[in-house]
């Protein structure tokens, strides 16, 4: 920088001063945020603060503030991570076992229908018929067990419900009087984890 | 919820206590009751979690963008507080007493 003219160099310097005093506090506070969940409210908070910690304090004291919120960052921040991942982890767990359950069912109606069964798609759509569909919900109940419920619908705007428990052992009864169309839905806690749907030929009753 | 009663968790109760009225916010909290932010928010988060806080946004009356995000002490905070505080030893009171006597940052 002793090369440069004097004009230059206070360029720099006065470049560098708005680099440490203004790109540097949103930059790391912005990397500092992301150590918390983005639907974590802190995250929010944090930036927000910062407008009014550069106000309000001189320049040393906002990069001590950085550091602080750094901590309470890796303190507050990874853990809520943590716990996140962790629920996904256990939804993934707890689709993997549904899907197992409900497969089984689909075995289970597939022995009894035999060639009635025309087509088995498992998982991730939904078909009504107008008038003909026949919606069975399908709600775990211990660890190999289905809590099924059909409704019996005229329509796909009108639904009726017809109720009744069963095991997934017994899923081929509810199969054998779901008339064309099975559809299951496999929830836990009111969210719907998964969607399957059998096609059967004919009516069995 | 924790109960511990630590010295920064007594001074933070002691500060919202002089001003149980008011809106508080994270970073004047943390200034005027000399905590650092690491023990300040999960301690504020317990207590809105207990629900002895409600939370807000303050936003931008022309842009209608959040400005900042306020605190206030509910009835039952206000009681809880007072009994946390009171219930603290009193080394820890004293400190805080001081800790609050002190010039405060003026809320914008």
């Amino acid at each position: 920088m002793n090369n440069l003219p004097p004009s230059w160099g206070a360029l720099v310097a006065a470049m560098t001063m708005l680099f440490v005093a203004g790109a540097i506090p949103v930059i790391v506070t912005r990397l500092i945020c992301v150590l918390y969940p983005s639907d974590h409210p802190r995250r929010a908070e944090l930036l927000l603060e910062l407008a009014h910690v550069r106000k309000a304090a001189q320049l040393p004291d906002w990069y001590v503030w950085l550091g602080q919120i750094a901590m309470t960052a890796v303190l507050e921040g990874v853990p809520a991570r943590g716990r996140q991942a962790q629920t996904a982890l256990d939804r993934w767990r707890e689709w993997r076992r549904l899907r197992r359950v409900w497969r089984a069912g689909v075995r289970a109606a597939t022995s009894v229908l035999g060639s009635q069964v025309k087509d088995i798609s498992s998982f991730g759509y939904e078909v009504l018929r107008d008038g003909k569909s026949r919606l069975v919900s399908v709600t775990s109940v211990g660890r190999d067990g289905a809590e099924v419920v059909w409704q019996v619908s005229t329509s796909s705007s009108e639904v009726v419900w017809d109720a009744s428990t069963s095991t997934a052992r017994s899923a081929a009864k509810i199969a054998a009087t779901a008339g064309e169309w099975l559809l299951a839905r496999v929830r836990v806690g009111g969210r719907v984890l998964v969607r399957a749907i059998a096609l059967f030929r004919g009516v069995r009753k | 919820m924790n109960k511990r009663r630590t010295q920064a968790r007594v001074a933070i109760a002691t500060t919202m206590l002089a001003t149980p009225d008011a809106q508080l916010w994270g970073y004047e909290l943390s200034k005027n009751s000399r905590v650092g932010p690491g023990s300040m928010y999960p301690f504020l988060s317990e207590l809105l979690e207990a629900g002895y806080l409600t939370d807000g946004w303050d936003t931008n009356r022309e842009t209608g963008e959040r400005t900042r995000r306020y605190y206030r002490l509910t009835d039952h905070g206000k009681a809880y507080l007072s009994s946390f505080v009171s219930a603290a030893p009193a080394a820890s009171r004293a400190r805080a007493a001081a800790t609050s006597a002190r010039p405060k940052l003026a809320n914008p």
